[in-house]
C-alpha cells in the first residue's frame, strides 16, 4: 500500500456490492495502512489484554 | 507591578486593589477584540456575563477571600459547553449547537471565581494539529503572524501568549494543548487521563481526550489544575484518585531527582535548534543537581498509528450522520480524516485500545519506572508558515500531521501527564519547546521539575512581538 489512492484487497467485497464511492477510496486506503501498521504489535496481545485495561494500569502505577 | 498578565500577577493586583475585577474583565475583552483584528482569535465576547461574574469575584476579594483565581479573566476554546450558549466547536456542522449542560471544567473555574470573558477559535472539531481551520479561519502566531499557532487549541494559546487573558482551557486528544503551547512559548499541561473531567466538553475520541490549561507560567498551570482536578461522577472515565496540593512542593527544586532522556537515536529528525535546545535543557537539569538516565523509546514505535486509529474510529462514530448527510459542511482535511475512521475494522480498533496498557508497561520496563520524569522534545523544528503547511486533504497529508504530532500523541495513548514548556529560542526568535512526561497522577512532580527549569532559565518571561497585555 504505497499509493494513498489504492483500494485495499479487503474492500473488494464493497466493489462486488456495487462499488465504493470514489471519494471514499482514499479514506479506505488510509485506514487500511494505519491498521496494518499495528498488526505486528497486535500479535503480542494475549486473551486477557482487554481494551480498557489502561485505566487499571494507570491506577496501579499512580505515584503521589 | 510588572507588565505581566499572568494569573499570579493579576491576582496580586486585584488583592492589592490596584485594579477592580470588573475593570479587568472589560480590559480583557477589549484586548481580545484588538487581538482578534490582528491574529483572529475571538468567536464571541460575553461582556454582560463576564461583568456579572467579576462583580461577584470583587465581593469575595473585598471580603478577604484569598482564592488565587478570583477575578482573573480567562477565555476558552469554543468546545466547553455553557448551558444555553452556542458551542460551535470550530465547525459549521455545530454552528447552532446550543448545549443544555455546562462543562464541569467551566463549573469548577466558575466556582474558583475566575471570569469567563468569551469563546475562542479552534481547529474544526479539535481534529488538527497545525491550527488551520478551513471553515472558521486560522489564528496566527503572536511570535510571527506568518506562522501557525499550533492546534487544535489554537486561539487559546494565541490569546494567553499575547497577554489578553490569564489562562485558557484546551483539550488534548493528540497534542492539542501541548502543540499550540509549544508553538506560542507557553506552558501547556495535559494531565493524567481521568484527572480532569471531560463532561460537557465536546468529545473527539473519548479514549484519548484530556482537558487542561494553557498558561504563561508553571505556577499558573498549577493553580488552574488545582481548580480543575478531581473526580466527577458525570464523566464515566473520571478517575477517583486523591488530588495533591500542586503548589506545596513546587519550589523545592530537583536536586537528587532523576530525569529520563531518550537515547540519541530516538532524537533523529530534530532540527539543529531543537536538538540544541534539548541538549541545553538536559544540561540545565544536571546543573540543578538532577541525575540523568537514558531510556529507549522503542516501546512507543507504533503510538502514532495507534492514536490515529482510535481517533479516526471514535471521531467517525460521533460524526457519522453529518459525514453522510452534510459532507460539504466540513473542511476537506477534517472530512478526509473522519471518513478514514469509517473504515477502521472493529477488531483493529479494539486491539489498538488493548495495546495502550502494554505500551505503558513496556516503557516502564525500559526504565521509565526508575526516573522521576522523562524529558522529550516537542516539535521537530520551528513551527511552519501557515501557507506552507496548508496541506488540506492533499495526498500524504496524514504523514505530515503525524510528523508534527509525533512527540505528543504517545502520551495520549499512555494516559500519563505531560507538560510542554519553552526550552529556548531559535535564531529567528521563535520559541522552541520541550515536554516533561510524568507518572500517572503525579502532576505534582511534573510541575515541580518544570518550575525548577522555569526559575533557572526565565524562558516563560519572554513575550511575543504581538502583545495586547493590559496588566495593571
Amino acid at each position: 500500500m504505497s499509493d494513498p489512492d489504492e483500494v485495499p484487497a479487503w474492500l473488494e467485497t464493497w466493489q462486488g456490492m456495487g462499488g465504493l464511492p470514489s471519494e471514499l477510496e482514499a479514506a479506505a486506503g488510509a485506514a487500511h495502512r494505519q491498521v496494518r501498521a499495528l498488526d505486528r504489535a497486535a500479535a503480542r496481545l494475549r486473551v486477557d489484554d482487554e481494551p480498557w485495561r489502561i485505566r487499571r494500569v494507570l491506577a496501579q502505577r499512580a505515584r503521589r | 507591578m510588572s507588565d505581566d498578565a499572568s494569573i499570579e500577577a493579576m491576582g496580586a493586583a486585584l488583592r492589592a486593589r490596584r485594579v477592580g475585577a470588573e475593570e479587568l474583565a472589560i480590559a480583557a475583552i477589549s484586548a481580545l477584540e484588538t487581538l482578534h483584528g490582528q491574529l483572529h482569535v475571538l468567536v464571541e465576547a460575553e461582556p454582560e456575563r463576564a461583568q456579572a461574574q467579576a462583580r461577584l469575584a470583587q465581593k469575595a476579594i473585598d471580603a478577604g477571600d484569598p482564592r488565587p483565581l478570583l477575578g482573573v479573566p480567562m477565555a476558552h476554546k469554543d468546545m466547553f459547553y455553557r448551558a444555553g450558549r452556542i458551542s460551535a466547536c470550530g465547525s459549521a456542522i455545530l454552528a447552532e449547537h446550543r448545549p443544555t449542560v455546562t462543562s464541569t471544567a467551566l463549573e469548577r473555574l466558575d466556582g474558583a471565581g475566575a471570569v469567563d470573558v468569551g469563546r475562542l477559535h479552534m481547529v474544526e472539531l479539535a481534529l488538527g494539529v497545525t491550527g488551520h481551520n478551513a471553515v472558521t479561519g486560522t489564528p496566527k502566531n503572536p511570535w510571527d503572524p506568518d506562522r501557525v499557532p499550533g492546534g487544535s487549541s489554537s486561539a487559546s494559546a494565541v490569546s494567553v501568549a499575547a497577554g489578553a487573558v490569564g489562562a485558557a482551557l484546551g483539550s488534548d486528544t493528540g497534542g492539542s494543548i501541548r502543540i499550540p503551547a509549544s508553538c506560542c512559548g507557553l506552558v501547556g499541561l495535559k494531565p493524567t487521563y481521568g484527572r480532569v473531567s471531560r463532561f460537557g466538553a465536546m468529545p473527539l475520541a473519548a479514549s484519548l481526550d484530556h482537558v487542561g490549561p494553557l498558561c504563561r507560567s508553571v505556577r499558573d498551570a498549577a493553580l488552574v489544575l488545582q481548580a480543575l482536578a478531581g473526580h466527577d461522577p458525570n464523566d464515566p472515565l473520571s478517575a477517583d484518585e486523591p488530588v495533591d496540593n500542586y503548589l506545596a512542593r513546587i519550589e523545592d527544586g530537583v536536586a537528587g531527582m532523576v530525569l529520563g532522556v531518550p537515547e540519541a537515536s530516538d532524537l533523529d529528525g530534530l532540527s539543529e535548534a531543537a536538538l540544541a535546545a534539548f541538549d541545553q535543557a538536559v544540561q540545565t537539569y544536571q546543573r540543578l543537581g538532577c541525575g540523568v538516565r537514558r531510556i529507549s523509546l522503542a516501546a512507543l514505535e507504533n503510538a502514532n498509528e495507534l492514536a490515529t486509529t482510535i481517533i479516526g474510529a471514535e471521531g467517525a462514530a460521533i460524526h457519522a450522520n453529518a459525514i453522510r448527510e452534510r459532507p460539504d459542511a466540513f473542511g476537506p482535511q477534517t472530512l478526509a480524516r473522519l471518513r478514514s475512521g469509517l473504515f477502521v475494522p472493529a477488531t483493529h480498533y479494539l486491539q489498538a485500545l488493548a495495546l495502550r496498557a502494554r505500551m505503558l508497561e513496556d516503557l516502564q520496563e525500559a526504565g521509565f519506572a526508575e526516573v522521576d520524569t522523562l524529558l522529550v522534545p516537542a516539535l521537530d523544528a520551528t513551527p511552519p508558515t501557515i501557507e506552507e503547511s496548508d496541506v488540506a486533504s492533499s495526498p500524504g497529508f496524514g504523514k505530515l500531521l503525524g510528523q508534527f504530532a509525533r512527540w505528543f500523541r504517545p502520551f495520549n495513548v499512555l494516559g500519563v501527564p505531560s507538560l510542554a514548556m519553552p526550552t529556548g529560542f531559535d535564531g529567528a526568535g521563535m520559541p522552541v519547546a520541550g515536554q516533561l512526561v510524568g507518572h500517572p497522577f503525579d502532576e505534582a512532580t511534573l510541575l515541580r521539575m518544570a518550575r525548577a527549569f522555569e526559575r533557572e532559565t526565565g524562558f516563560t518571561e519572554r513575550r511575543p512581538p504581538t502583545s495586547v497585555s493590559h496588566a495593571p
